[in-house]
């Protein structure tokens, strides 16, 4: 009894070297017309629109950092705005009948906080703030690559949350850290889901204008703090990001993917880098 | 092929004794018991237990007379059970046989526990190690059957039973007092060891000192029984030879009964209560002796000694861990803790130092009071010897240590708590929960305020870890620093108290009397061997103290102990259950005072009749 013959090179096999598979000839009608077909690929708005839904959610974890050098450079004071927020998200909630948070949790969630928020405030303070920044980058990189694998997991909320939490020590009093817990909460847990809701409902001009006043508000305080020189590099590579990239990944899709499954088989490999 | 045993003590001598005569027993070997005269041969008769089997020509060689020509003579010195020699074909166990047989013996020795195989072997060993009682119940049969023999020692018994009467009242009543003594001590011991050991308490596990008072009562509760059964042995072994009337008794039970019933008892198996019972005798007289001396040197340099103590305890055991306390508050070697925590714990700790300090630790470190407890020692030492003296001062130690043990345990609570609260945490921090039921981790979709409120809390529980864990570290490491001298200190006790003192001497005095098996050697002619007794050797007599080593490592420095460590377990010592191992030659439980009552009131009816002949 001999092995069964692999389609592989590498591997020292007892058949001869033109030996064809009997699996081949049985197929190959099939292979032919998956060959004769042309390559499917996706849509290019379709790719556009996935990739700047993912620039969206990087765009809110910026938010984040907006608001916490709003608070820790620039001692704003963040009460009537976070009473602001906190109201119109409590508003949307109503008025779309659709209460992605029921208020009793919501209010577990902001009194847990205020409680909380003089511990978290003390909680590093001893640590040193570049420690806290190295700490807070790696968390963010974390929760990007939460999001990119797994869109609503439970692991992204929680890295989140760690974030904000590690960050929170660096502020000045507690009404701050609490304004700031708050805050973030409601741009990033709260926002996405808003916003997820708005697509599922194809109220598509309102996202829009939404994704739009994000990013103005990132780019308008970019500008204000770094200068114009930084708001381009970052436009840059925003539009590279949403608009080439998708050209790439569809080049790629051409080019290289096998979807057919008797292609995938029995096609000649090609390598992927040229 | 057909063995012969020879002891080395019959042999061709100038007489004309020729005719060799075996002790033939079903199972066992043929044994030779002595050389006859032709005539002496004569009255043996046949069908007997006592055989021809052969004589020596006139080149004084052995000539066989057996149907089976192929023949083995195996040579042994014939034991002297008046001297307590005899062969074994297993090594004697110096344990109890009931503790030898537990679980925790042999699954540490892989000692066999099934019950000993009879083969032809092990038959003729027992009746070798009888080899002088046959010789004397052959003697007494030819006597008995030939022309009248030499003076009847039942005579000068009788005679000697006859002096003694007019004593024999006093005695009686003394024998009478002392055996009320002993019944009224055992019962104390025996009460006194059954407080010690009552649980929930149990003293014995927290305290050295109970711990000891404990052995002493087991062993004390012991005593009587041991002696017991040594004397019975003793009367056992004189009483045989010299009446016929046992020899009588002896050869009906040999003809009837037989076997392995009546020579199961046999008086070797009470030799190994006889070494147990001078082995501790002597101990506690050694253990006097030391105390002795070491009473009376504390005694007379109290003033020194307690002003070292003084000095070096106060030290280490306040100023010192309160500095170590103190300094744990203030971000140690540069790491920064959580300083709210930090600050909380280290006065929690420093007001508990403080607290037990002025309390009682300045008190009993007091110069004078430091004498009086020397001097209370010291007594004691002399008293009850130097193993008293030895676990007081353990017991004094791990009182004044005792803020450092408090320190160790709630730490280790503390952080045990947080790492078990951590985990569920980190669960949930991953979408997953433990399933109580299933004994699982499953996945499990919590709400938001969940999930908001676990991860917070994870967040705080991760940045106060260090903080909580330099804590344990530190009292962990203080508290094994303690432990150090309690075990050194405990060790000694072992040693003073359980030293196989009595059997390494025997082992050099003489070896056969502490057979660990037998060994054949082939001799120069063919089919000749030597049967040779192999002594104990000296790594079985110190087994159960390799197995307390054993058991120390594995509780004190093995893998599991560190693991437990790592997540927070307390590490109790569980001194009371090691050193049982140590307690091989003691019973389970003492006996029970009527059971030793009545063994009291029979003992004195053999030992009268004894007296009466």
């Amino acid at each position: 009894m001999r092995k069964p013959w692999q389609r592989l090179l590498w591997l020292k096999q007892a058949y001869p070297d033109n030996y064809t598979d009997p699996a081949f000839l049985n197929e190959v009608a099939q292979l032919q017309e998956a060959l004769s077909k042309p390559q499917k690929t996706s849509s290019y708005a379709q790719v556009v629109i996935d990739f700047s839904l993912f620039y969206h959610r990087i765009l809110n974890t910026g938010l984040m950092y907006v608001a916490f050098t709003l608070l820790h450079f620039y001692h704003f004071d963040p009460t009537y705005f976070t009473i602001g927020l906190t109201s119109f998200a409590f508003l949307i909630a109503i008025v779309y009948h659709y209460i992605t948070v029921q208020i009793k949790s919501s209010l577990i969630i902001i009194f847990t906080m205020l409680i909380l928020s003089p511990v978290l405030k003390s909680l590093s303070k001893t640590t040193s703030s570049d420690s806290i920044w190295t700490i807070s980058c790696w968390l963010t990189a974390f929760y990007v690559l939460s999001i990119f694998l797994h869109t609503d997991s439970i692991t992204s909320t929680n890295i989140l949350v760690a974030n904000v939490a590690v960050l929170a020590s660096r502020l000045e009093s507690t009404t701050d850290v609490f304004c700031f817990l708050l805050i973030c909460i409601e741009i990033n847990i709260l926002l996405p889901y808003v916003e997820q809701s708005l697509l599922a409902r194809n109220y598509n001009l309102i996202y829009v204008i939404s994704f739009c006043l994000d990013n103005l508000i990132a780019y308008y305080f970019v500008a204000r703090c770094l200068g114009w020189y930084y708001v381009f590099i970052f436009g840059v590579s925003a539009i590279t990001f949403v608009l080439v990239l998708p050209r790439y990944f569809i080049y790629w899709q051409r080019n290289y993917y096998k979807s057919d499954p008797f292609l995938c088989r029995w096609d000649a490999k090609k390598s992927i880098l040229d | 092929m057909k063995y012969i045993y020879w002891p080395k003590v019959v042999g061709y001598d100038k007489n004309d004794a020729r005719i060799v005569i075996a002790l033939q027993v079903s199972g066992s070997d043929l044994i030779v018991i002595s050389l006859l005269t032709p005539r002496e041969a004569q009255l043996l008769h046949k069908g007997h237990r006592f055989v021809r089997v052969g004589h020596f020509d006139h080149n004084s060689d052995f000539v066989s007379e057996l149907d089976e020509k192929d023949i083995c003579i195996v040579e042994f010195w014939p034991p002297k059970l008046n001297l307590m020699q005899f062969y074994a074909l297993e090594p004697i166990s110096l344990a109890l046989p009931e503790k030898a047989d537990s679980t925790l013996l042999s699954r540490a020795t892989g000692v066999y526990s099934s019950p000993k195989e009879t083969f032809q072997m092990r038959e003729s060993i027992d009746a070798i190690n009888l080899y002088y009682k046959h010789l004397q119940s052959l003697r007494t049969l030819i006597h008995r059957a030939g022309p009248p023999n030499r003076g009847i020692p039942v005579c000068r018994i009788t005679r000697a039973a006859a002096d003694l009467c007019g004593l024999l009242p006093l005695f009686s009543t003394l024998r009478q007092a002392l055996k009320y003594v002993i019944i009224f001590m055992h019962s104390c011991a025996r009460l006194l060891s059954a407080v010690l050991n009552w649980t929930p308490p149990c003293l014995v596990s927290f305290s050295a000192t109970a711990q000891q008072i404990d052995l002493r009562c087991q062993q004390f509760c012991y005593f009587p029984v041991q002696y017991l059964r040594i004397t019975e042995n003793a009367v056992f072994n004189r009483m045989r030879p010299r009446s016929e009337l046992n020899v009588h008794n002896f050869k009906e039970k040999q003809e009837t009964g037989r076997g392995s019933s009546s020579m199961g008892t046999f008086p070797c198996e009470y030799y190994l209560d006889y070494i147990r019972f001078y082995n501790t005798i002597w101990l506690i007289v050694n253990d006097v002796s030391f105390g002795l001396t070491v009473g009376t040197l504390l005694a007379e340099n109290k003033l020194s000694i307690a002003k070292f103590i003084n000095f070096h305890l106060t030290d280490y055991l306040f100023h010192k861990v309160h500095y170590i306390t103190a300094y744990l508050g203030q971000n140690p070697l540069g790491i920064k803790l959580n300083g709210e925590l930090a600050h909380f714990l280290s006065d929690l700790f420093l007001w508990i130092i403080d607290f037990s300090y002025s309390t009682y630790i300045k008190r009993i470190l007091d110069v004078s009071s430091i004498q009086t407890v020397i001097s209370i020692v010291s007594r004691t030492s002399c008293c009850f010897g130097v193993t008293f003296a030895l676990s007081l001062a353990v017991d004094v130690v791990s009182i004044l240590s005792m803020h450092i043990s408090l320190f160790y345990y709630i730490s280790a609570k503390m952080y045990h708590w947080q790492l078990h609260v951590m985990r569920s945490l980190l669960y949930l921090f991953w979408g997953k929960k433990r399933n109580v039921l299933r004994k699982r981790v499953d996945s499990n979709m919590f709400e938001l305020d969940q999930l908001v409120m676990g991860t917070l809390f994870f967040t705080v529980m991760v940045f106060l870890l260090p903080t909580l864990a330099v804590f344990y570290i530190s009292f962990t490491a203080l508290r094994m620093t303690i432990l150090i001298p309690e075990l050194l200190l405990e060790s000694l006790m072992a040693l003073l108290n359980h030293f196989p003192l009595f059997v390494l001497l025997l082992r050099l005095k003489d070896p056969s009397r502490i057979p660990g098996g037998v060994s054949m050697r082939v001799l120069g002619s063919k089919n000749r061997f030597a049967l040779r007794n192999n002594p104990l050797t000296v790594s079985s007599m110190f087994r159960p103290y390799s197995l307390l080593m054993g058991m120390m490592a594995e509780n004190y420095c093995s893998v599991a102990t560190l693991k437990q460590i790592l997540v927070g377990q307390p590490i109790t010592i569980k001194r009371y259950k090691m050193y049982q191992v140590l307690y091989s030659t003691l019973p389970k439980t003492p006996i029970a005072t009527s059971k030793l009552w009545e063994a009291l009131k029979e003992s004195r009816l053999s030992q009268l009749s004894q007296i009466n002949g």
